[in-house]
Formats: C-alpha cells, sequence, structure tokens
C-alpha cells in the first residue's frame, strides 16, 4: 500500500472511497426493494425498474471496488490505474440502466410499442461498444472515454428529461393524492439525476483545466455522490412508497 | 358513465335513487326499474338459474348485487364512455359493506327516516366520488399503482 498523506493515498482520497460505498449501499438497497415489488406483482414495469436500478448499483459498485483496490495497491496509479478501469465499467453498467430506465418510461407512460425502445437501446448500445475497447488500467482510460460518456451523457439527459416532464403532468393531472405525490418525487428523481451527470461534468471539467485541480475529486465530485444519495431517497419514496411514508402523509 | 344508482328492498322498493339526471323527475322510472329488478331476481331465484349480475340494453348496462336484505343495481352508459367492470364491482362492494357497517338491518317497506336517508344518500355519493377518481385517472397512475405502488 502507498502511503496516506492528508486522506489520500495512490491518488485516491478516503472520502471518495466513504461517500461512494455510501451510494453503493443506497442503489442495492433501492434495487432490493423494489425487485421484492417484482416478487409481489409480477409486472414488466417493475421488472424494468428494478432492473435499472440493479444496473446502476453494479456500476457503483465497481468505481468503488477499484477505489479500494487502488488505495490499497503497491503499485503506483500512473502504472496501473483501477481507478480509471472501475469507472469505465461503471458507465458501461449505467449505459445498461438508461436502456432500462426507457423501457420503463415507455411501459408506464408511452405505451409507444417496442420500437422507441429498442432504438434507445440501440444508441446505448453503440455507446457501450464504443467504451468497452478503452476499458483497461492504463493512466488515460478514462479521458479516452470522455467523448463517448458525452454520448452517454446526452441520452441519459433525453431519458430523465422525458420522466421529468411526464411524472410532473401526471402529477398535474391526478386529483388523488398518492398519484400527485408519488409522480412529483419521481419527477423529483429525474431532475437529481440530471443533477448528477452535471456535477460530474464539472469535476472532470475543472479537474481537466485548472490546475489546483488536477487531481480530480473536486467538491462537484461529492456532490454529484450527494445528489446521487437525494436522488435515491427520492425514488425510494416515489416508486416504492414504503408505508412508514404513506402513514405519515395519509396515503 | 355512471347514470344511476339504485338501492333496492326485498321487496323490489328503491330505497335510495341517485340519478345523474337532476332535473328530470325519476319518481315513476325509479319504482318501476326496481320492481322490475326485483322481479328478475325472485324469477331466475325460482327456477334455480342463479343470481343474475348484469344485462345489456341498447341503450344501459345494468350491474346487479343482491345483499342479504337490499339488493344494489347500477345502470351505465352503453353508448359513451364505458366504465370498467373492475371499477363498477369495487363500487358495489363499498357501497354493500358501507351500508352492512351502518344498518343494522334494512326494512322490507321504504320506511327510512330522514336521517338514515341521509346515510345512505353519504355512503351512495362518496363511494361513486371515489369510483369517479379511478376512472377518471390516468394509464399512468393505474399502471404504477398496479406495479409499485
Amino acid at each position: 500500500m502507498q502511503k496516506v498523506i492528508n486522506g489520500w493515498a495512490n491518488h485516491i482520497p478516503i472520502a471518495g472511497m466513504i461517500i461512494e460505498t455510501l451510494v453503493v449501499i443506497a442503489m442495492a438497497y433501492l434495487s432490493a426493494r423494489v425487485y421484492f415489488k417484482y416478487r409481489q406483482r409480477k409486472r414488466k414495469s417493475t421488472l424494468y425498474l428494478s432492473l435499472t436500478f440493479f444496473s446502476y448499483a453494479i456500476g457503483v459498485i465497481f468505481s468503488a471496488v477499484f477505489k479500494y483496490v487502488q488505495f490499497f495497491s503497491n503499485a503506483p496509479y500512473t502504472t496501473i490505474n483501477w481507478s480509471n478501469f472501475g469507472i469505465t465499467i461503471a458507465y458501461i453498467f449505467s449505459s445498461i440502466s438508461n436502456c432500462l430506465l426507457f423501457a420503463f418510461i415507455n411501459e408506464v407512460f408511452l405505451n409507444w410499442g417496442d420500437t422507441l425502445p429498442v432504438s434507445f437501446s440501440i444508441l446505448n448500445g453503440i455507446t457501450i461498444g464504443l467504451i468497452i475497447p478503452h476499458v483497461s488500467t492504463s493512466k488515460d482510460a478514462y479521458s479516452k472515454i470522455i467523448p463517448f460518456v458525452g454520448i452517454y451523457v446526452i441520452l441519459t439527459l433525453i431519458a430523465s428529461l422525458i420522466l421529468i416532464v411526464l411524472s410532473f403532468k401526471e402529477a398535474k393531472k391526478s386529483e388523488e393524492k398518492l398519484p400527485k405525490i408519488g409522480f412529483k418525487l419521481i419527477g423529483a428523481y429525474g431532475i437529481a439525476l440530471i443533477l448528477v451527470f452535471v456535477f460530474f461534468i464539472l469535476d472532470a471539467y475543472l479537474g481537466a483545466s485548472v490546475e489546483i485541480f488536477k487531481n480530480g475529486f473536486t467538491v462537484f465530485y461529492y456532490l454529484g455522490w450527494i445528489t446521487a444519495i437525494i436522488s435515491f431517497l427520492f425514488g425510494y419514496l416515489g416508486y416504492v412508497m414504503p408505508p412508514w411514508f404513506r402513514n405519515f402523509l395519509n396515503l | 358513465m355512471i347514470r344511476s344508482i339504485y338501492v333496492i328492498s326485498r321487496n323490489g322498493i328503491p330505497l335510495y335513487v341517485y340519478n345523474l339526471d337532476t332535473e328530470e323527475d325519476h319518481v315513476t322510472e325509479s319504482t318501476l326499474f326496481s320492481g322490475v329488478i326485483s322481479a328478475i331476481q325472485t324469477v331466475l331465484a325460482e327456477i334455480a338459474a342463479g343470481q343474475p349480475k348484469s344485462f345489456t340494453t341498447s341503450t344501459n348496462e345494468v350491474f346487479l348485487e343482491a345483499a342479504d336484505d337490499f339488493a344494489l343495481a347500477i345502470v351505465t352508459d352503453a353508448r359513451g364512455e364505458k366504465f370498467e367492470e373492475e371499477i363498477i364491482k369495487s363500487l358495489m362492494s363499498e357501497i354493500i359493506t358501507q351500508i352492512g357497517f351502518t344498518f343494522s338491518s334494512i326494512p322490507d317497506h321504504n320506511l327510512l327516516t330522514e336521517e338514515e336517508n341521509k346515510q345512505l344518500e353519504d355512503i351512495v355519493m362518496k363511494s361513486l366520488k371515489k369510483a369517479n377518481h379511478r376512472h377518471h385517472e390516468s394509464i399512468a397512475a393505474k399502471k404504477m399503482k398496479d406495479a409499485l405502488w
């Protein structure tokens, strides 16, 4: 293991590992709760949503685990960069969850048949195909996939914006309290999801262009993950609607 | 659309009638309708053909449910926007349950007090409001309720 200086070892801050671990726990919990709903209800939309969160969780697990690997590794990050390896794999799983999220949106809100989700999945598949050759432990692995991450972000924005617009529209239309609150929370989940990527883009931009942030892990990196935890909360309350939350709001 | 709801005594007398067209006088029509429903139920029970659950005319669809001491009939418009059968069934079940909770027994003749009539009206109108909400809620809300909520 490399020497720990000011909470950093081998280019990885302990705080970064902690926050990613928290996100892993949150996402795994959410995907398990939605999966249990699927076991009870056996609906296609519940399955898509459960797999969406499951794929996100797997992605974050890769990102977090390989940060630990790099932190405790003897090899310097300039030689073997495990963190970049984890991040590239995380984007692959996030692209898969993008497809599943769109399938969920189509199943619940759009009902446009298979053409649109299949086309959206093909675009995500192309993004995955472009990222896969760059999955490596080299120091510049992440910088090589940045253009493809751009495509991924655009696709995520499309899916999230559709989710936000349709959810708030449904909330406005609903007269009953339960769907009104549920759809608003789902819309808020979509907004938080977009903010996660806005913060990560800002983090990557600052890391690449501002000298004092060249080590990465800027404040936006932490804001990104904190927003991911907030999105988990919105998702948990909006999609799962736990009994204590229903009782609290008299739903 | 639900046009009318009838709570009918065992003797075929309308105990409470909800009509969508409040402008018109439906007393004769309601009394005749309740009698016919009661007669149909009695005849079918007599010949051991079982209780009728619904029947359709060229303009209306009539759903029937018999409780221990009264019967319930819901008339929907068969031509316009259709109500889901599942919503009608849960509306019937709710009205019957609520009446069962509120009244210890229902008289064979229309001898309900003013207060009892008001209670009956409240039960029917509250249940109907809930059913209308369910009918008008969007497909997305229905799917979310079905899949997650």
